[in-house]
Formats: structure tokens, sequence, C-alpha cells
């Protein structure tokens, strides 16, 4: 069938579940379409998903980034995936100090302690911390994709969807 | 010597370090924006809206192709459809704080 013929011309193909590109996906916003057969939707997708992550790090730094200290908003944030993690585990050992009241904890550097550490604090903390959150969020709508996927089929070019 | 003494003589002998919030301290990715952007934290809805509707409508869209005439023109509608909700949100939660609610 050519490819602009319009989706009712022909049955849907089966949805099936794709393991691997959900794990794919996962590993990395966009490659589990790219494992699929669609490098430039999955290039989109890491494009956009990435974006906004490292858009969030750009506007509240690696603060808006903390698995102890904001774990609600790490919870979503997860939803990138390894990256995420990564960029975490950076934040509690690079960036953190030791803690000497707590056994065994981690707290942000006064101002004058090194590693010099600015804690980011209102509006812009917050933006920080909405913007990679609703990567993971998004992401999580990319693996689900991903994992369950029917193949598109291309439309004429004035339609929306 | 006073500890005390020892530590104010090791700040005084510690190269100076730009203010805080100037643009010279600020080291991206490490620290928030710089602290005047928080006059203009309203700005930030721009990119936020433009990477949502960029990763949604990558998913959704049946074809991505070609992308500068068919992808980024649903883009920027999108980005202009949450722009202007979140707009009309607030715009109807001030008229219900300061008009309806002192009413009731």
């Amino acid at each position: 069938m050519p490819d602009d013929q319009p989706a009712h011309a022909a049955p849907q193909p089966a949805e099936a579940l794709q393991p691997t590109a959900a794990i794919a996906a996962f590993a990395l916003p966009g490659l589990g379409h790219v494992v699929l057969g669609e490098p430039k939707r999955g290039l989109l997708i890491g494009v956009g998903i990435l974006g906004l992550f490292f858009g969030g790090i750009f506007v509240g730094g690696i603060d808006v980034i903390d698995r102890r200290e904001d774990f609600w908003w790490f919870a979503g944030q997860a939803g990138v995936g390894p990256i995420a993690f990564g960029v975490d585990w950076a934040h509690q050992n690079l960036i953190k100090v030791e803690d000497p009241s707590v056994p065994g904890g981690r707290r942000s550097a006064w101002p004058d302690e090194s590693p010099r550490a600015q804690k980011s604090l209102g509006r812009l903390n917050e933006l920080g911390a909405l913007y990679a959150t609703l990567a993971g969020l998004l992401n999580v709508i990319a693996v689900i994709d991903a994992a369950w996927h029917t193949p598109r089929r291309r439309r004429p070019h004035g339609s929306a969807r | 010597m006073s500890p005390a003494l020892a530590a104010t003589l090791v700040l005084a002998a510690a190269p100076p370090r730009p203010a805080a919030g100037s643009l010279l301290a600020w080291r991206p990715f490490l620290d928030p924006l710089p602290s005047a952007m928080h006059d203009y934290w309203w700005l930030l809805l721009v990119p936020l809206a433009f990477f949502i509707a960029w990763s949604y409508k990558a998913v959704r869209l049946a074809s991505v192709e070609p992308i500068v005439t068919h992808f980024l023109p649903r883009v920027f509608a999108m980005t202009a459809q949450i722009i202007l909700g979140v707009v009309g949100i607030g715009l109807a939660m001030y008229l219900f704080i300061e008009v309806v609610a002192p009413r009731l």
C-alpha cells in the first residue's frame, strides 16, 4: 500500500508488545522508536525529552534533581531513565558534602565550603523541577508507545494526526 | 592563634570570588539561572510549552515528515494552545479571587 493512503483504506495492523523497544526507550529517550525502525521519530522524541530535562537543570541548577530531598519530584524525573539516576548520583556524591550530624548523611554545601554549590530556590527551583519532571512523564508516554507499538500509516499532509 | 582568627586569615587569603548571583559566578547546569531571572520567571513558560508540544507531537503524529512543513507547524500550534490555556486559567483564577470571591 502506498505511504500516502488514508489510514481507513486498510485495517490497522495488530498492536504487539515490543519488550526490546520498551527497554531501549527507557534506557535512552527516543531509542525505542529507533529500534522499531522509526529513526527520525526517535530523534525528535530524544531531542524533546532531553531538551526538557536538561532545560530544567539549566533553569534550576543540578539541585532540582535530588532523590533524597525532593523524592516526589524525582519519582517523575526517574521516567527519563538512567540519565536521571546518573545526574542524581553526581549531585549526591560530587556536589553535596558529608553531614557529620547524620550518620552516612549528605547535605548541600554552605557557600564557603568546597565543592561550592548554590542552592536552587523560589520560582526557578519550582520551574526547573517541573521541566525535568514533565520530561520524565513524557518519556513514560514514549516508552508505552514503543512497548505497545502500532506502525503508523502516513496520512495526507492536511490532517493533524 | 585562636581558631576564629585562623579561619579569618584563611578566608582573607583565598582568591576573590565573584558575588553569588552575578553572571561571573554562574556555572550553567550546576547553579540556577542568575537571580536577575527571578523577575522574568514567567517567560520560562514559553520553552516549557514548546518542549512539551515537541515531545507530544513526536509521539502522537501519524507522520513526523516532512519536519519543517508538517511537524513544526503542529508543534507551534500546540505551543500556542498551551500558553493561551495557562494564561486563560491564570486570568480566570485572578478574576475569581479578586472579583467573585470577595462578593460571596
